[in-house]
């Protein structure tokens, strides 16, 4: 447990080394020296695919993936859409407990990239709450109603004079 | 004299049906959002799919989402998780503002990427009003700041339940590039608002 949680330190502090180097606006990467690894998602639980790319590798390169600290061991990177752009996907294993764990890459030009995965106990859950109700219903229409009840007390009126007339013709 | 009487009866009548008509269609009605019919339901009960042939895109934040069948076109905002765990929902006042889940998936990568938008406003529909009515093989497309895009196809339109929603099925992993787009569906009820969620799924199918 103490040598897990000091390889989390380690590479934590290289990760903010690399991030150090390229604030402090290296213009290039001497063989040695730590370039940044894009892991997608920033946050995953323990069964999901993770997505890692770097630019450090150079057009056409290559490089060895290393997600052994969530169980996901070693993965190629290869030139994606972007011929500057390697990627490659591992998993984090069943069971990887909840932390942030250094992933790392190595291209074959010798530059290393590393950069942080957050592993959480669980992913999102449950419903999202995206409506109050304004599109259930439609808003009455006032004029409609009182056009409405004019032409039913037309009828009325009508249907009362019908009667009448009959009940009269029928004495006369 | 039996022929005028009756034909001014039906004129009574008929005066009275157009006044019913009249009542009935000018007072508030129940018409909610579109749900998706059960021909539109999940396959073979949800299980992840297999990687396809497509290859997957690297990892880049969404910026739009578009799906043509339906009108929407709609810029993305970065979506956390609520203390209850389950996803953030864009602010009420851009009705056509989306959201993705900012710490998931990056839509085209591989895995689960979720989008959520609302289904209306307190004044009427929102950006995913007619969410409930894609079918599938509806195409999806959603631009990244990488300035690719991902395309995909739905595989699979369901309704659920809030009490009974399936977490390993919309949220859970998948060996190929997945994408789930959710809005609230089902029944609404001025007391507890919509029953459960409408939940599209959908798989990579091409980029570009």
């Amino acid at each position: 447990m103490r040598r897990r949680t000091a390889r989390v330190l380690t590479a934590t502090a290289l990760t903010a080394a690399a991030v150090a180097c390229q604030s402090a606006g290296a213009a290039g990467f001497a063989p040695g020296d730590f370039a940044v690894l894009e892991v997608w998602p920033k946050k995953a639980a323990p069964g999901a695919a993770v997505t890692a790319n770097t630019t450090a590798c150079g057009s056409g390169g290559h490089a060895d993936g290393d997600a052994t600290m969530v169980g996901g061991g070693r993965f190629k990177l290869v030139p994606g859409t972007h011929e500057e752009v390697v990627v490659g996907q591992f998993r984090v294993a069943g069971g990887t407990r909840p932390g942030t764990y250094a992933i790392g890459a190595t291209c074959a030009n010798g530059k290393y990239a590393t950069g942080n995965l957050e592993v959480t106990e669980r992913g999102p859950q449950g419903r999202v709450r995206t409506g109050v109700g304004g599109g259930a219903t439609t808003a009455a229409d006032p004029a409609k109603v009182t056009a409405g009840a004019a032409v039913l007390a037309a009828a009325a009126v009508g249907g009362t004079w019908l009667l009448r007339r009959r009940a009269s013709g029928t004495q006369g | 004299m039996g022929t005028g009487q009756a034909g001014r009866g039906g004129i009574v009548a008929l005066t009275a049906c157009i006044g019913i008509w009249l009542v009935g269609s000018g007072s508030a009605e129940r018409v909610g959002p579109p749900l998706p019919s059960p021909a539109e339901a999940l396959a073979g009960g949800g299980q992840p799919g297999r990687p396809g042939g497509i290859d997957p895109l690297p990892g880049s934040p969404p910026v739009r989402v578009r799906i043509p069948s339906i009108g929407v076109d709609a810029p993305l905002t970065g979506l956390g998780l609520g203390a209850d765990g389950s996803i953030d929902v864009p602010p009420p006042g851009r009705r056509d503002l989306a959201g993705w889940y900012r710490d998931g998936t990056t839509p085209g990568a591989v895995g689960t990427a979720v989008v959520v938008g609302h289904v209306d406003h307190a004044s009427g529909p929102a950006v995913f009003y007619r969410l409930g009515a894609l079918r599938r093989g509806a195409a999806i497309e959603v631009r990244r700041a990488d300035g690719r895009t991902a395309v995909f196809t739905v595989h699979a339109v369901e309704v659920y339940d809030a009490d009974r929603f399936p977490d390993a099925r919309v949220y859970g992993p998948s060996p190929r590039a997945e994408l789930r787009v959710i809005t609230c569906g089902g029944d609404f009820s001025p007391h507890t608002g919509y029953e459960g969620n409408v939940v599209v799924f959908a798989h990579l199918t091409g980029t570009y």
